[in-house]
């Protein structure tokens, strides 16, 4: 009887032990990264951030081209923004990937020589590692315009295809809200000042904003730069090189009017996620919405009738100094050096970049076009005359070279989560004093 | 049947090596003591691969400034990553962060052990349907914090959600997980309620392990509710409020899921394992500070750990 059960034990704990090995060798298999499917070149695989919009624009590229290429299946997968780095160096490191994103915004910024001690952007870090594939023979890129491309340069060659750009310094507006009350679009800090009052006066808050996810509530900072510093690489460099302050004049009225901004958003904003805001716009909880280009698909999902429009931020009292709406590059793709499948991916990029397919993408994306002469949705096209000559001006944040050494009230200026009620500080003066504090301590 | 000499010479020696403290009988043989190890190789091998070898890197990685890229070198910076968290212009926050974690820990361990025996006290009396109000204390655990954060970020909605229909009796209104000087004490409280099934059930335990022949006797001899309580329950209890300390302790430390969950990276609620995420994975290409950071924290929870755990032995002997 003890011989009997012994022998089970034994038989269970050898059972087990196979078992482990067996699902080790599975989890080591399965790391090597290589399917069936991949080793024969039918499986391309895509990552990009989760993006509603744009993943919906993808999706129909890639039904498109497994229809164009019997056999071919594409893999499309996606990380939402925090999860999105690590996940691609992963899948890099496991030669897991052929098309993802290479430049997450910004394009190719280089750290100009102002900005001492600090590391380049991890998509230029890539390109100096050897990282992506060199596209710049592909025809395919003739499509772009080429002020465009050449942002996404690096040593004279082409490693990305842009998605396009998104204005990041305007303030949507309730088109119905602004009629009933007889308002007309603000160009000034003084007419944006009467706007508000006439909407507070009706009970309606004059803006709202996704606070409780922080980083939306940095959005009029933006705008308030572009209007009151009219040349902000001047500002990124005077900062760099100690000859401006952060408790100039400038920047405190930049922190006094992002006080009264948020002073003038619906009660408890601070509360309330981003995800909510398009549908609390078009109900009509807040008349201005100070948000990027990229809630457009949003705003018209929550409401396909709902009429919008969109201003640049008034920062300044000179209307000249309000015109331009601030954008920046969005998030480019790239085939990693790793990918087996690069012939595969180029031929999606070259599907991707066909003017026809890429007007499409771009219609749901909200972004601003990266092609020249295309047709553009009416939001969009509304957004034309608030954009310079060569139709794009950087913002704020694609121009500030943050300082790793710097205390965080400086890591990015201007300290907006400090402002009450994101933060506790209500004496703008005060709270740009320990802004300069921190930044002076990074440049030590 | 005569056992063989060698094999008497063999159960001779096993059982003096066994009682001078060796623990395995078979040591006798060569098979025998092989056999042992070869058992314990796989989980080994795993503790090894997976946790030991990680660990140490961890150290390693702490001196360098490797930023996680694929392909891009990475360099020898000494101790640069500790100058910059001890000495650089964010180090008033870095102390703040700090401070925050160990309010955080030491809120969470207070009140969520007394919370817990109180639950486990009440409950282990011949309540009607206690099984049922355990099975509800110890659910938030089997949801996890993905669960529990979108519960406990509607209910704050600060429009229409629960909290504000309450607040709105009392004609007051609050942004909840927006408000600086709330978000905190909020997630203080989220994480007392996820946790507490857990912590009750293990006072639980160690209340069904006390037996009912000393609460008989503090009876006979007088003993009020409360007396019995401090004098019987409390020191039967002991190891399991060692355990639940611990464990708390530990586990608050490390905690910052619930607070990405709930509040995201944010100055006023963010804590040392929040910014190891954050620097780590979330984007900033800074693992090599971030490792740092994380041995700052290891620091941090072992001297901790130490001293609650030979101040909690000592109380045991004592009681």
């Amino acid at each position: 009887m003890r011989n009997h059960s012994g022998r089970r034990r034994r038989l269970i704990a050898v059972a087990a032990t196979l078992t482990s090995i067996a699902l080790l060798a599975t989890g080591c298999s399965y790391l090597g990264g290589d399917t069936g499917a991949a080793s024969n070149s039918k499986l391309l695989r895509i990552f990009v951030h989760s993006n509603g919009p744009t993943d919906a624009g993808f999706k129909k590229i890639n039904a498109l081209f497994e229809k164009q290429n019997p056999g071919v299946k594409v893999e499309m997968t996606t990380a939402v923004g925090a999860d999105f780095a690590t996940t691609r160096n992963t899948r890099m490191t496991a030669k897991d990937v052929d098309i993802t994103e290479g430049s997450e915004q910004g394009g190719t910024s280089q750290l100009p020589a102002w900005a001492k001690d600090q590391k380049p952007t991890a998509w230029v870090q890539g390109l100096q590692a050897g990282n992506w594939v060199d596209l710049t023979d592909q025809s395919f890129l003739k499509n772009f315009s080429s002020g465009i491309l050449k942002k996404y340069e690096f040593k004279g060659k082409q490693y990305a295809v842009p998605t396009g750009t998104s204005h990041l310094s305007g303030v949507f507006y309730n088109k119905a809200l602004f009629a009933k009350y007889n308002l007309a679009v603000p160009t000034t800090w003084g007419k944006l000042e009467t706007v508000m009052k006439t909407l507070k006066a009706n009970g309606v808050a004059p803006f709202i904003i996704g606070g409780k996810d922080s980083w939306p509530a940095s959005l009029p900072i933006a705008g308030l730069v572009q209007s009151i510093y009219p040349d902000p690489v001047a500002l990124d460099k005077g900062l760099w090189e100690g000859k401006v302050s952060l408790t100039d004049p400038k920047a405190v009225e930049v922190m006094d009017k992002l006080k009264t901004i948020y002073a003038n958003t619906a009660s408890n904003w601070a509360g309330m996620d981003y995800a909510s805001i398009p549908s609390r716009f078009v109900k009509g909880e807040g008349a201005m919405l100070p948000d990027g280009g990229w809630e457009i698909p949003a705003i018209q999902t929550a409401d396909p009738k709902f009429e919008f429009g969109y201003f640049p931020m008034p920062g300044s009292d000179n209307a000249a100094n309000n015109k331009y709406i601030a954008s920046k590059l969005e998030f480019s793709l790239s085939i990693p050096s790793s990918s087996k499948n690069q012939d595969l991916a180029k031929k999606w990029l070259a599907l991707y970049s066909d003017p026809k397919v890429y007007a499409d993408f771009i219609g749901g994306s909200g972004f601003g076009p990266a092609q020249p002469d295309l047709k553009l949705p009416a939001v969009l096209s509304e957004i034309q005359q608030y954009l310079p000559p060569s139709g794009f001006t950087p913002g704020w944040d694609q121009v500030f070279h943050p300082n790793t050494k710097a205390g965080p009230l400086a890591m990015i200026p201007f300290a907006f989560s400090s402002v009450a009620p994101l933060g506790t500080e209500t004496d703008m003066a005060g709270l740009a004093q320990k802004m300069d504090v921190d930044w002076k301590a990074g440049l030590k | 049947m005569s056992a063989s000499p060698g094999v008497t010479l063999g159960a001779g020696r096993a059982a003096r090596k066994t009682s001078a403290g060796n623990l395995n009988p078979f040591a006798s043989s060569r098979r025998g003591r092989i056999l042992p190890w070869l058992g314990i190789a796989p989980g080994l091998l795993l503790f090894v691969v997976f946790s030991l070898v990680p660990a140490v890197t961890v150290i390693f990685l702490s001196f360098t400034d490797i930023s996680g890229i694929p392909g891009v070198p990475w360099r020898w910076i000494g101790l640069d990553n500790y100058t910059r968290f001890f000495v650089s212009g964010s180090t008033t926050a870095n102390f703040a962060i700090v401070s925050r974690t160990l309010i955080f820990a030491f809120s969470v361990t207070i009140i969520l052990n007394a919370l817990a025996l109180v639950f486990a006290v009440l409950l282990n009396n011949r309540i009607r349907g206690a099984n049922i109000y355990r099975a509800i204390i110890f659910m938030p655990v089997v949801l996890g914090v993905t669960v529990v954060g979108l519960i406990w970020s509607l209910i704050f909605n600060p429009t229409g959600g629960p909290a504000a229909s309450l607040w709105g009796l009392f004609g007051s209104s609050s942004a909840f997980l927006g408000d600086p000087r709330l978000a905190f004490s909020l997630i203080i409280f989220v994480q007392i309620w996820m946790s507490l099934g857990y912590s009750m059930m293990i006072y639980h335990a160690g209340l069904m392990a006390i037996p009912s022949d000393l609460y008989e006797a503090a009876i006979v001899d007088g003993a009020t509710v409360i007396q019995r309580f401090r004098h019987v329950t409390i020191p039967m209890i002991a190891s399991s409020t060692t355990v639940n300390v611990l464990i708390s302790i530990v586990g608050s430390l490390q905690t910052y899921q619930i607070i990405f969950v709930l509040t995201g990276d944010r100055p006023t609620t963010s804590v040392l394992a929040m910014q190891i995420f954050s620097l780590g994975f979330g984007g900033s290409s800074e693992q090599g500070y971030a490792a740092a950071i994380s041995m700052i924290q290891f620091v941090l929870i072992s001297a901790i750990t130490l001293v609650a755990l030979r101040y909690l032995r000592k109380k045991e002997t004592q009681l």
